[in-house]
């Protein structure tokens, strides 16, 4: 992801003005069902550390709980895959789809499958794929990728979706939410029921039982696993968790800090494949384990990052989000914590624009269930950008100029003295300026500068407390 | 035996601001506390620091805790600077020489408001504005979510005359400063600030409060550009009788 | 190595020195919903069951809860149910009244079972303070009676109504879990299925059924 395509995706996304209006809607919205949702527990902040305590303990033992997690599911019957990369991913659920002939697979939501590009290895292979999701089958159909990890079309009108469906699978024309969704319920209903194979993503796997969770509203997940002859659960390793009683609390902030509800309408608890007895549910279940970067991360000083359990608060309540949107992030991730987890999975340098496209306003880490401390992470990728030496000589220059006059009182004083003069010249006595040369002209782009006041204040209180024993410090 | 004080003006209020400087001054001194001022100050380091450049982000803080050291309170007009040397110091220091001088200042480092309520215990200053004023409260992000700083401002203004407190929407909306990201992702600092502006066009106010001078000149700067009679005023000079 | 060796001798690499997260002990848990004390559960489960667009019937006995379930499945003009077994329903007749009602009950693979307009099940439990069905998938059970077709009938008796999530975990935490395995599929079911995709417009009923009814049968003491 180049540097100026950062700027120049930015640029079109403040000035699409539908984006504007939908993401104003989606996120508001957003904010506002998470406050509520939050406000009626029994103690939102105790809650929150509760929940971020789960996380911790699960990422401190997490190569105990991926084996405990293993064998509950072997010994309910099912198989368990791990897959370094995402391309070894990808051949995973090839070899699994030779082997159980299978030419149609539809799709429950998953941001790991888009991390590794599943659909499209599949479909290479002459594979047939749909996302089951309403959003996620839209996007499908429109040829685009998700802008938020809770509404992946947050950015699309219904007039555009109207369109689509009609152009698409000839839906009539209408401008109403509940006729669209009808119309693709009914186009749905037979790729459930044709389907060889359903793929999930996992919310939270519970080591202690060899239980995969999944959360939804729609149904198309519990269709999608149900319904097909194999199910097969794709999770990032990081999802483990040790009990269930983690599992009460995580879920359930999960669905108050995503959607603002109390539970979200499914909550699927999947413990392998249907047992010899049972009359419906796929003969075949694997959870495929996906590490691409995790294990590194675990051992990094960006551990924390892990603690995510995707529920997009930091989206909503991010100012910066709220105005350029998600595919200005670039990848799979968006928001704030996608500004975190691009680099840290991708390497630093494919995503150089990211963490500093942030003011470290905190909304994030406010908003966050599990309390991640987003800032504090931006803050230590842009040390680990300069170190790598990816600033320009210009910055690094300029810095190292500017530390120079700033730890020395002297320098200071005086530069701050020709500053000031500078500023009042240029306001020619209006009080601010208008203008203000490179590098700094990207400012009165937008806004006024001041002229500086003069003198300065250490020069008042010199004046005023002269000879005075005031500090004993050298000047 | 007096416990020393020292204030910390920062470098915004020394040399673009000097009247916010003389303001808190003045603030400190009706709250009965007259402060050191330790002439050979410059800054805490936070711009290098937020822009990545640790080390010389260090260097300044070097400077920053050789000319506080020893004081048993520093008190400062800015929670971004407050918040610097209070979570930022600690791991900026460690394995450094001066370890324990920066643990020690950054256990002992108040924004204004802060120290004014919960070390002094003040709440009255008695202070009265000129004429009737309705002002809604900017809460700057680093003070608000970075210290926890929103009771005591309101609770300060709330006792000065012919001040009529409003809650603006989005009162805890980043302005879209975050320090040299206003210059180097210039157009989105631009969209948070245009948002600011609207919050603040539609609030019942005349004028806006905050605690962060970094802040107020980005705001001010889109209101003067916007053509806006509104303005924004830092805490500071409200509190020290200051507003004409 | 294989990649599962790789994978866990990486992670055990990064745990050596020291845990990431040192001091993370249990914390003392609490519930996430409120419940007052003394609250009346029942009236609780059915605020919270209309909250989530769902809708309760109650009936005093067995034959009012039949009653409600023959006018359930004639005004949804039900011509075919896929349904749990009669011993895992906590209501004997409902097999009886379909005959008498010339309602097919259909099994079998799925094609066969997507032509149910109505699905009835009981539940294993139900949470009050969310409104929340529990259903596990086991012989008689099928997971496709809540799931396919548009109109989801459940029935209940008030006994099997608990406080919360928590208090299920703790019963299955007694019972040693004992549910996951016997069971390849737990869901818990908190109102229709829904959607707020298309410009974060609400609509109700998406794949998931369209509608859920609860007939909530008194216990008789």
């Amino acid at each position: 992801m180049k540097a100026e395509s950062f700027e120049k995706i930015v640029d079109h996304a403040l000035a699409d003005r539908q984006l504007q209006v939908a993401l104003d809607r989606g996120t508001t919205r957003g904010v506002n069902a998470r406050l509520l949702a939050m406000s009626e527990t029994t103690d939102a902040q105790a809650l929150r550390h509760q929940a971020r305590l789960a996380r911790e303990r699960a990422l401190n033992q997490l190569p105990e709980l991926l084996e405990q997690l293993e064998r509950n599911i072997i010994a309910n019957g099912g198989h368990v895959l791990w897959a370094r990369d995402a391309a070894e991913l990808n051949q995973h659920v090839l070899t699994i789809c030779r082997q159980h002939n299978v030419r149609r697979v539809v799709k429950g939501k998953s941001m790991v499958t888009e991390e590794t590009a599943l659909n499209h290895a599949l479909e290479q292979e002459g594979i047939d794929v749909v996302e089951s999701d309403l959003g996620e089958y839209i996007i499908q159909l429109a040829g685009e990728t998700p802008s938020h990890i809770v509404f992946p079309m947050l950015h699309k009108t219904k007039e555009a979706t109207a369109q689509l469906l009609h152009d698409k699978l000839g839906m009539p024309l209408t401008d109403q939410p509940e006729a669209m969704t009808r119309f693709v319920r009914g186009v749905m209903r037979q790729k459930y029921l044709q389907a060889d194979l359903g793929i999930s993503g996992v919310n939270f796997a519970i080591a202690e039982t060899g239980t995969i969770a999944t959360v939804e509203n729609e149904g198309n997940n519990r269709l999608s696993i149900s319904a097909p002859p194999v199910h097969v659960a794709v999770m990032g390793l990081e999802k483990v968790i040790a009990t269930w009683e983690d599992y009460a609390v995580l879920v359930q902030l999960l669905a108050r800090s995503a959607t603002g509800q109390r539970m979200t309408v499914y909550n699927n608890l999947i413990s392998g494949p249907r047992r010899p007895d049972e009359p419906d549910g796929p003969e075949a279940f694997y959870l495929i384990i996906l590490d691409n970067g995790r294990s590194r991360i675990l051992a990094s000083e960006y551990a924390e990052s892990l603690a995510c359990i995707r529920c997009g608060a930091c989206l909503n309540a991010c100012p910066v989000y709220q105005n350029i949107g998600g595919h200005a992030y670039g990848w799979v991730y968006p928001g704030p914590i996608g500004s975190i987890i691009t680099p840290l999975l991708r390497g630093p340098l494919t995503a150089p624009k990211l963490p500093y496209a942030s003011s470290l306003c905190g909304a994030c880490q406010a908003a966050c269930p599990v309390e991640i401390n987003i800032p504090d992470m931006l803050l230590k990728l842009r040390r680990d950008l300069v170190q790598a030496g990816d600033p320009s000589l210009g910055w690094r220059l300029g810095m190292k100029g500017w530390a120079v006059a700033f730890k020395s009182p002297m320098l200071y004083r005086l530069g701050g003295r020709i500053a000031g003069w500078l500023t009042r010249v240029l306001a020619r006595g209006k009080g601010h300026l208008r203008w203000l040369p490179p590098p700094f002209n990207g400012w009165t782009a937008h806004r006024d500068f001041p002229a500086f006041g003069t003198p300065s204040f250490r020069e008042r209180y010199l004046r005023r407390f002269k000879g005075q024993p005031h500090d004993s410090k050298k000047p | 035996m007096a416990k020393r004080v020292a204030y910390f003006v920062t470098c915004i209020a020394d040399t673009v601001f000097p009247e916010i400087g003389e303001a808190a001054f003045e603030v400190l001194a009706r709250a009965g506390v007259t402060p050191e001022f330790p002439l050979g100050q410059t800054c805490c380091g936070q711009p290098a620091f937020n822009a990545g450049f640790t080390d010389e982000a260090r260097q300044v803080a070097e400077h920053f805790v050789e000319v506080f050291a020893g004081y048993e309170a520093i008190v400062t007009p800015s929670g971004s600077c407050a918040s610097m040397v209070k979570h930022y110091y600690p791991a900026l220091f460690r394995g450094h020489p001066r370890q324990a001088d920066a643990l020690h200042i950054a256990a002992r480092t108040y924004e204004l408001t802060e120290y004014l309520v919960d070390v002094l215990g003040v709440r009255d200053l008695g202070v009265a504005l000129p004429r009737p004023t309705r002002a809604a409260i900017h809460d700057a992000c680093h003070g608000y979510r970075g210290l926890g700083i929103a009771r005591q401002p309101r609770l300060l203004l709330s006792h000065v005359r012919n001040l009529t407190l409003v809650e603006m929407v989005g009162h805890d909306q980043c302005c879209g400063f975050g320090g040299l990201f206003a210059i180097k992702m210039s157009a989105i600092s631009g969209a948070m600030l245009r948002d600011k502006l609207a919050a603040i066009q539609d609030a019942d106010c005349d004028l806006v409060i905050t605690g962060d001078a970094s802040c107020m000149m980005h705001i001010n700067g889109g209101l003067s550009r916007a053509g806006s009679p509104k303005r924004v005023v830092h805490i500071a000079q409200v509190l020290a009788g200051a507003l004409k | 190595m294989s990649a599962r060796e790789d994978i866990l001798t990486g992670l055990r690499a990064a745990l050596a020195h020291s845990k990431p997260f040192p001091g993370a002990e249990p914390a003392a848990f609490q519930a996430v919903t409120r419940i007052d004390p003394g609250e009346d559960l029942v009236a609780r489960f059915i605020a919270e069951v209309q909250r989530v667009k769902g809708e309760v019937h109650t009936a005093a006995n067995d034959d009012e809860a039949l009653d409600i379930t023959k006018d359930l499945l004639t005004s949804h003009h039900v011509r075919r149910v896929v349904m749990w077994d009669e011993a895992h329903l906590p209501l004997r007749g409902v097999w009886a009244l379909l005959e008498r009602l010339g309602i097919e009950r259909v099994y079998g693979d799925n094609a066969s079972v997507a032509a149910a307009e109505a699905g009835i099940t009981g539940a294993d439990w139900a949470l009050a303070a969310t409104g929340t069905l529990v259903l596990s998938s086991g012989p008689g059970r099928p997971r496709m009676a809540s799931l396919l077709p548009p109109l989801h009938i459940a029935l209940l008796t008030e006994d099997r109504i608990i406080p919360r999530l928590e208090d299920y975990v703790a019963a299955q935490r007694a019972a040693r879990f004992g549910v996951f395995r016997r069971s390849s599929n737990v869901t818990l079911i908190t109102g229709s299925s829904r959607t707020s995709d298309i410009e974060m417009h609400p609509v109700f009923g998406v794949h998931g059924p369209l509608a859920l009814h609860v007939v909530l049968i008194k216990n008789l003491d």
